[in-house]
């Protein structure tokens, strides 16, 4: 594979009060929709800060593009887009004057980029921006955005507090648009059923840590939860178990591929297996970061998850 | 890109201000009029300009330290207070563009303040007394820059400081009051003169008083000041964590 879009290496961010980010190791592939997922506070936005240069790591490293977000920031900025989560611009310019504004900073700059969207979103162009719709908001940000041209689109929590309807807008204007000409998209939400429809990347973190990265298909096709009932099976299993927690009489693995061969080797420990079945992001998503069960070290300890009694 | 931004953002303040600052200014040469007509030809001409003198540096500091302090605190750091520095700081520029673009654009509305400001009160005093020969008084404007980019760069840097316009431009008033104040104070309890920034006014005797001197040390020293704080501004935004 040619070189990753981004990648980090054991990358830390420590606040005085919060670990944001501790010892994440990304891999965002080029042409990929990566889906960076996490619960409120996970640590995704400071991670994106970290990796557009807009604050300083703790320890460790980021390459974005190839290249150091400390060093060569502005190099990268030229080649990357960002909405950030708080869509908040000149409250007083109109996109026009936005639009004009932000031009001048990009040389790769398109203006029939600019017309398309404009037409595609319905953007009220002559409006200032503080009295413009959540929604509106967004797009103005977006098209901000995609007329950059850049190799690389981060997005962060585009579609929070945004109707269906605008929200399927936004991501088919992304399927059509940045993705279709080859771009990618690193798209930090916690809305499963949007990063589920365009993304073919996921990465969950939890407290800063990265719990899982893995490519959407393999989500589907090879994750399995197995369900088992037997005395004295174990809490710790080979390194693709994800999670493993007890449930009254019965212990739930979340196993990311050769479910057969594990069921099959607590079998012989005495197990009963009760269910073996596939899983989607939401259920991957509880499974990992849900905290109301108690946690157990899973995946030679790197990996602490809880599994949801309702799994 | 980002001095139309500033300019689009201030210009009615700006505009606004400039016009009641110009016209303030253009009447002032009428206050001396009175003086221009008593006495004998060069005294009273020698009268008229010191009256003149007073009147500009009376108002003109105060004037221009008021306008420091509004164009420092619409300066860069007021994007953290606007929740716009995310968006900003994410163009594809390096920080102290924005720190120097923002400074330069300001400071240079200040001059031509200035220069409008005196020109205009020296049109009327040639119109008024059918004499050009009083055309160091355009250096009026030297010291009156001076001191109004002092505050302006005061302002800019607190304003980054405290990453709000209105903050920065409490303190920076405070310290620019103390600024004032203390080397009064030191004077008046230890006979010591320390620098203040009025001293760059004397520059207004030189214009107007035959055989005084040009306060070069106070103008060198005191633009240097007013230059050290966008440096500063620099330093401090491009170790900011955002």
């Amino acid at each position: 594979m040619s070189e990753m879009m981004i990648t980090t290496d054991e990358l830390t961010k420590h606040y005085p009060q919060v670990r944001a980010v501790d010892g994440l190791n990304l891999r965002v592939p080029p042409g990929s929709v990566y889906g960076f997922l996490g619960r409120n506070g996970a640590g995704k936005t400071s991670t994106i800060k970290l990796l557009l240069g807009l604050t300083r790591p703790t320890a460790g490293a980021a390459r974005v593009l190839g290249l150091d977000p400390r060093r060569d920031r502005v190099a990268i900025l030229e080649r990357t887009a960002y909405v950030s989560e708080n869509k908040r611009l000149y409250e007083w310019m109109t996109p026009v004057e936005l639009l004009r504004f932000t031009r001048g900073f990009y040389t790769q700059w398109s203006d029939e980029a600019v017309a398309k969207y404009v037409r595609r979103l319905e953007i009220p162009l002559q409006q200032p921006f503080k009295t413009l719709s959540l929604g509106n908001r967004t797009k103005v940000y977006l098209l901000l955005a995609l007329a950059q041209r850049a190799d690389l689109l981060i997005l962060d929590e585009p579609t929070s507090g945004l109707d269906p309807v605008i929200v399927d807008e936004l991501l088919r204007v992304l399927a059509e648009g940045h993705l279709a000409e080859g771009g990618t998209v690193f798209l930090s939400s916690h809305q499963l059923s949007e990063v589920e429809q365009i993304a073919d990347w996921v990465g969950i973190i939890d407290q800063g840590k990265l719990l899982l990265e893995a490519g959407l298909e393999d989500i589907k096709n090879e994750f399995r939860l197995i369900t088992a009932a037997g005395e004295g099976l174990p809490a710790f299993g080979p390194p693709q178990v994800v999670s493993a927690v007890q449930a009254g009489a019965f212990w739930k693995y979340v196993v990311a591929r050769d479910a057969e061969a594990f069921a099959a080797r607590l079998q012989q420990q005495g197990a009963t297996i009760t269910d073996v079945s596939p899983l989607n992001l939401r259920q991957i998503f509880l499974a990992l970061t849900r905290k109301e069960e108690p946690c157990m070290p899973g995946n030679g300890g790197e990996r602490t998850a809880a599994v949801s009694s309702s799994i | 890109m980002y001095a139309w931004k500033w300019w689009r953002e201030n210009r009615s303040r700006v505009i606004v201000y400039l016009i009641l600052l110009v016209i303030i200014t253009a009447f002032l040469p009428w206050v001396s009029w009175w003086d221009y007509q008593q006495g004998s030809s060069g005294a009273r001409e020698a009268a008229a300009l010191d009256v003149w003198r007073i009147c500009l540096v009376s108002l003109g500091s105060p004037a221009m330290a008021f306008a420091g302090l509004g164009l420092g605190a619409s300066g860069v750091g007021e994007e953290f207070a606007q929740g716009t520095v995310e968006f900003l700081l994410t163009r594809p520029r390096r920080r102290k563009y924005f720190v120097w673009a923002g400074w330069a654009t300001g400071a240079m509305t200040l001059l031509i303040m200035v220069l409008l400001a005196v020109l205009a009160s020296f049109a009327t005093f040639v119109y008024l007394t059918k004499s050009v020969h009083h055309w160091k008084f355009l250096t009026m404007a030297v010291p009156l820059f001076v001191l109004g980019a002092v505050v302006y760069s005061l302002t800019y840097f607190m304003t980054a400081l405290m990453k709000s316009g209105r903050t920065g431009l409490s303190l920076s008033l405070g310290l620019f009051v103390i600024a004032l104040l203390l080397p009064l104070a030191v004077r008046l309890q230890w006979r010591i003169d320390l620098p203040t920034p009025l001293d760059v006014l004397a520059a207004s005797k030189w214009a107007t008083v035959p055989g005084a001197h040009f306060p070069t040390t106070a103008t060198i020293g005191w633009s240097l000041v007013a230059l050290a704080f966008p440096l500063a501004t620099q330093l401090l935004f491009e170790r900011a964590d955002v």
